[in-house]
């Protein structure tokens, strides 16, 4: 696959001379023996990448690249590439990442959770996914909502909308969640509707993304608070 | 941990106002405190009056677990959550992780709790193996105690050592023959909650002694200010073991406060309430410390921008003072 080899070009450009020899190392064990090699390797590596571990590294977005890699630092995504080196049937496979999974630190999980849409047999990952939206760590929740393709390519409507009404809560930013218009849906919007009420009374601000998303199916109500808001887009003045 | 409570106010020592102007600009490390039990308050406070990083070693919490897997969440949210809790108050926060010596005497769940330890003692966050030792100085407790022992020398990891209430200076004693006789280097052992009692013989025999600022039950400032005076600042360490007990989160800025009015150097205070901590706990394999300095965000590199947790590494203030909640 194209992207890997990237992702590995990318990562190794990165990496000092030792550090590189390191990672070839954990390459040849864990495609003898992942499942007797890897948890060391996926745990230590912040301790032996201990020079470049926090450079930042973004690459080139493209559509046959399952990851959106930006401003990622070297340890995740060092992290990320050694779990796609993972290949087993499905149960072994699944029991195997749901114990990283169980047994992480923080981040780990924001490795794990980065990497969604680069493991096998993507179906069984979406209960896991939506565990993880419920996560209360800000960089755990931010590896799935933000610019990762693995929520909008296979929650259910329902999984989504909760995914895009906690980006709110939390104050991600809103604009890096991956396939936002593509899955914009009349049930979500009821729900951002429901949501600028409360704000609308309680007088704290409204998020101007919050218009973008409900703007095709606002209510009464909810066009006279839009009146009342500074600052919108000439779209969003259009609706009033 | 505390496990008595004796309110006389008179032990107290006099009341004196806390006078931080001393401490200003000076920076702490408490090594022993157990931030699950404590309060965003704290956190601020802790944030305000200098203390950069914390350790929290894996402890009693109270409530006897019954089952491994409470056991298991116990240790995720402290490299997992409270590291997290930690980070938005711009605290640096690290743990030890260890099979506490009340809860080593229930020896099926004992067992399995050992099995699990390997899988977090490599984690990011993880210093050391603690706190362990010895409590009712059973030969459960011993056997723990040992087992664990071999675990830190296997994996070249700092051991945070609980010393007993009851028989105090026998426990401690015995707590560093036995980490001599598995062969670890007494400077890789911090032996707390010490006391007058036990001081001598711990610096004598190489180890590092940390002592707990804890009203009532284990010691007052005023005595460790006396300790410092006698045993100088080498391998000697405070921390406030604050828990779900009354205790003080602001005991390390506060003793170092009475320690300055009390006419002992910056330097002395400086290594007793920051630099031994850091060297004992080998902190610096984990981070540099040069970065301690810098005001912690959440995340250094990318996060919060745009996004609700304030910069600085604060997250809001609630006015206390006024009844309206907004």
């Amino acid at each position: 696959m194209e992207w890997k080899e990237n992702v590995r070009n990318t990562l190794f450009e990165l990496l000092t001379a030792e550090d590189k020899s390191y990672l070839v190392e954990c390459e040849q064990s864990i495609a003898e023996n992942y499942s007797s090699s890897f948890v060391k390797f996926f745990s230590s590596l912040s301790r032996k990448l201990n020079t470049s571990k926090d450079k930042l590294v973004s690459m080139v977005q493209e559509d046959d690249n399952p990851l959106i890699v930006e401003h990622w630092t070297v340890l995740r995504l060092a992290r990320v590439y050694l779990l796609s080196l993972i290949q087993d049937q499905q149960e072994p496979y699944f029991t195997f990442l749901e114990k990283l999974f169980n047994y992480s630190d923080m981040q780990e999980l924001v490795a794990l959770y980065s990497a969604l849409n680069i493991y096998q047999f993507p179906k069984i990952w979406i209960d896991r996914c939506q565990e993880g939206i419920r996560n209360n760590i800000g960089p755990v929740q931010e590896a799935i909502m933000e610019q990762n393709k693995f929520p909008a390519n296979y929650l259910s409507e329902e999984a989504w909308n909760q995914l895009v009404l906690k980006s709110f809560f939390t104050g991600k930013d809103i604009k890096k969640i991956y396939g936002l218009y593509e899955r914009n849906n009349v049930n979500l919007a009821n729900s951002i509707v429901d949501y600028i009420y409360e704000r609308d009374s309680a007088k704290r601000e409204i998020h101007p993304m919050l218009w973008e998303l409900a703007k095709d199916h606002l209510p009464p109500r909810a066009v006279e608070i839009l009146k009342q808001q500074k600052n919108l887009s000439p779209e969003l003045l259009e609706k009033i | 941990m505390c496990t008595e409570l004796n309110r006389d106010l008179a032990s107290m020592g006099r009341p004196m106002p806390l006078d931080f102007e001393l401490i200003k600009g000076m920076k702490f490390v408490d090594p022993h405190i157990h931030m699950v039990s404590r309060t965003t308050d704290d956190y601020q406070a802790l944030f305000d009056a200098g203390v950069l990083l914390l350790i929290e070693p894996a402890f009693w919490v109270g409530q006897p677990r019954t089952g491994i897997d409470t056991f298991k969440d116990y240790y995720s949210s402290l490299i997992g959550w409270e590291r997290f809790r930690a980070s938005q108050f711009g605290i640096r926060h690290f743990c030890t992780i260890g099979l506490n010596s009340r809860e080593a005497n229930n020896e099926a769940l004992a067992e399995q709790v050992m099995e699990i330890l390997p899988h977090f003692i490599y984690k990011e966050g993880v210093l050391g193996i603690g706190e362990i030792g010895y409590d009712d100085q059973t030969s459960a407790e011993d056997k723990y105690y040992r087992a664990q022992l071999e675990l830190a020398k296997e994996a070249g990891l700092p051991v945070q050592v609980h010393t007993p209430h009851r028989d105090k200076t026998k426990g401690t004693t015995r707590s560093m023959d036995v980490a001599i006789e598995h062969g670890l280097d007494p400077k890789t052992v911090i032996i707390d909650h010490n006391s007058e009692e036990t001081v001598k013989e711990v610096l004598d025999r190489g180890f590092y002694a940390g002592f707990t600022i804890y009203p009532f039950t284990k010691m007052g400032n005023e005595r460790m200010v006396e300790i410092v005076k006698e045993y100088g600042s080498e391998r000697i360490m405070v921390n406030s073991a604050a828990d779900w007990g009354i205790s003080d989160p602001l005991a390390v800025p506060k003793t170092a406060a009475l320690m300055a009015q009390h006419g002992i150097s910056k330097e002395d205070i400086e290594k007793v309430c920051f630099q031994n901590a850091l060297d004992a706990f080998q902190v610096s394999n984990h981070m540099n410390l040069g970065d301690l300095d810098k005001t912690y965000f959440a995340d250094p590199n990318e996060k919060f921008e745009g996004n609700t947790i304030l910069r600085g590494g604060q997250q809001p203030r609630l006015n206390k003072d006024s009844i309206i909640i907004s």
